[in-house]
């Protein structure tokens, strides 16, 4: 066979199996988006006997509530094609739902303030798409919200986009919609804001070379940081990443999570700690061997939701949802039915 | 061109011989060729069909030709053809690890991989004509080294104990490009007679000089590598870059000066090693 021969066959052969290899690539590339499953942060109303999260199908979201005790799912948003529904928060007299509406546009995220009425089945946005809002809850007199606002956005490292930053917690009248900014962290992040039922305090969470647990004292404006007792040491060692601290209705203990152990292939496993807010008696109350994140207290105080992702570290998520006693001695996973609303269409 | 060169060249196109040394095979084969097909000539058989059965008698030209080219640059050839289809298997496993493990499928790495893989293999097949430009060839081997020893990086944060093996993969691959290098710019040196003790202050010499290299492209590949973690496309990546391209080009004329002087070439890459390691951080400093 002649040299020019073996060369033209040489690269046809390259040419056609990278032209495989790509044609099979796309196939991969769609299905990470096409999730199919619970959302990660449900919400308790307060009454404490319904739950709003959001519900993905084949990567769209649609938001839903159902018995906090398991049951069939009722929807309240259908899914959009593009965008998705997050992190509900109920007011306090379970009429209305905040949420946050997600989606992106030319590499730039988009997190818009919505608020759905039970009564009129409405949804009307509470701030232009403008501002990026993190997350948002009711105050315990339901004429106010509180909210974590990026003052700006940034440039990403690569140029491939751009990201929130300077995060900020804010104060709105629902009434006027004014909004007042009460601190001056420009934060880098800045995640699971809450108010205690006596409005005395906000906590919440940011990075700052490590994960910090924070309260604000709304009337005199002072922080306090909320660190476990040094005796408790973490798996991880030295690196705290204590995540998505939630307070209980009195306000003296928080329910984090933190890493508890490590998997057979290296993949931290997080569980569900308690502990009182000056960071003594921390007590472990989960021990799935999974990634259980997302507490929420219960209005009793004597039980929490909690999200457990049984495929972390995985393409996709798979999250369940579980109610657990505080003392960890008693645990059951909430069913939820989804309603099929295509065979309804 | 008549038959028998015609032949020849067709044997000469399996091997990596230089100019002058492949114009004096194809003398002595053409010696040997004539003189059998006057051999049938004198027994009466016409001259086109003495031609036919000298070359016949002489054997296949692709079979002679790699029997040659294995005797006088042993397993060189083979290794050509074992690194770049390793690199293009590699290419074709890990895509399809990353598009349906990680879920990120990385067109612009396959078609690195896959350009990097199809010049070592098409070096391979025309080996008659890269085999003579030993440095251009060492310089193709080279980067594909360097592309697969920054390969180990990016398997390193894919998910599933598949990694390990393709880390050894690529672990042996790199060792045997570096092997191949060495081994290159020693039959650089030429098929010449010499004394076996000069040759092996050469070979020495050859091993210490591309160990050098293997340091200044490593510590300036993880340079470059923690820049861009940190800092992303930056001008200030050339910096590195330069060590490696004025590495590349310095070594051009110390394959030359290992020939003639080899002790002097590993004082000299020495020299060439502590600046490369020095300078990156003067400019630095300076600007």
């Amino acid at each position: 066979m002649s040299l020019k021969k073996k060369n033209t066959i040489f690269l046809s052969i390259i040419v056609t199996a990278f032209a495989l290899l790509y044609w099979a690539g796309t196939f991969a590339e769609e299905n990470p988006n096409k999730h199919t499953g619970f959302g990660r942060s449900p919400a308790l109303s307060a009454n404490g006997e319904e739950m709003a999260f959001s519900y993905y199908k084949e990567g769209e979201s649609g938001l839903y509530t159902a018995p906090a005790s398991g049951g069939e799912a009722k929807q309240l948003l259908p899914p959009q094609t593009v965008g998705s529904y997050a992190r509900p928060a109920y007011s306090p007299d379970d009429t209305k739902l905040l949420y946050i509406k997600e989606w992106e546009e030319e590499e730039k995220p988009y997190n818009q303030l919505m608020i759905y009425d039970f009564e009129t089945e409405q949804s009307e946005p509470l701030k232009s798409p403008d501002h990026y809002i993190q997350e948002a809850v009711f105050a315990p007199d339901g004429k106010h919200i509180f909210l974590i606002k990026a003052g700006s956005y940034v440039e990403n490292y690569y140029g491939d986009g751009e990201s929130p930053q300077d995060f900020d917690i804010y104060k709105m009248n629902l009434e006027n919609k004014e909004t007042k900014r009460i601190t001056k962290f420009n934060f880098y992040s800045l995640s699971s804001l809450q108010v205690t039922d006596d409005e005395k305090y906000l906590t919440y969470s940011f990075y700052n070379e490590k994960d910090v647990i924070q309260r604000l004292n709304l009337k005199n404006k002072n922080t306090e940081t909320i660190s476990s007792e040094p005796q408790y040491e973490s798996d991880t060692g030295d690196v705290s990443v204590v995540g998505s601290p939630a307070i209980s209705p009195d306000g003296n203990t928080i329910a984090f999570s933190e890493v508890a152990d490590t998997s057979d292939i290296g993949t931290f496993q997080y569980e569900v700690f308690t502990m009182k807010t000056n960071g003594k008696d921390v007590e472990q109350i989960t021990n799935f061997h999974e990634h259980v994140t997302e507490p929420v207290f219960f209005p009793n105080g004597e039980e929490l939701l909690v999200t457990v992702d049984q495929n972390f570290a995985g393409r996709q998520t798979d999250y369940e949802y579980w109610k657990i006693s505080d003392n960890g001695n008693e645990q059951k996973q909430i069913i939820i039915e989804i309603p099929d609303h295509s065979q309804q269409e | 061109m008549n038959r028998l060169e015609k032949h020849i060249n067709q044997v000469l196109d399996q091997m990596q011989s230089p100019p002058d040394e492949r114009e004096d095979i194809k003398e002595e084969l053409m010696s040997h060729l004539e003189s059998a097909k006057h051999h049938y000539m004198s027994q009466g058989i016409a001259e086109e069909k003495a031609e036919k059965q000298a070359i016949e008698d002489f054997g296949n030209s692709d079979i002679i030709g790699h029997g040659l080219q294995e005797t006088m640059y042993p397993h060189q050839r083979s290794l050509l053809y074992f690194i770049g289809i390793a690199s293009l298997l590699f290419g074709a496993l890990f895509y399809i690890n990353m598009s349906f493990v990680s879920g990120e499928d990385e067109p612009i790495w396959l078609l690195i991989q896959m350009i990097i893989g199809s010049a070592v293999t098409l070096s391979a097949i025309n080996i008659a004509f890269m085999g003579r430009y030993y440095w251009s060839l060492n310089v193709i081997v080279l980067i594909a080294a360097m592309w697969n020893g920054l390969n180990l990086s990016v398997v390193e944060q894919t998910p599933g104990k598949q990694t390990i093996v393709f880390w050894v993969y690529l672990v042996i691959m790199v060792l045997l490009c570096i092997f191949f290098v060495i081994r290159n710019s020693y039959y650089s040196a030429g098929q010449t007679p010499i004394a076996k003790k000069r040759r092996t202050i050469m070979k020495v010499s050859y091993t210490v000089n591309v160990t050098f290299g293997i340091m200044i492209c490593a510590a300036a590949l993880f340079f470059i590598y923690a820049m861009m973690i940190f800092g992303g496309y930056d001008w200030i990546l050339l910096i590195p870059l330069s060590s490696i391209i004025a590495w590349l080009i310095f070594f051009k004329f110390q394959m030359k000066l290992i020939q003639n002087r080899p002790l002097t070439a590993i004082a000299i890459g020495f020299g060439f090693l502590i600046i490369a390691a020095v300078s990156p951080f003067a400019i630095a400093s300076a600007i």
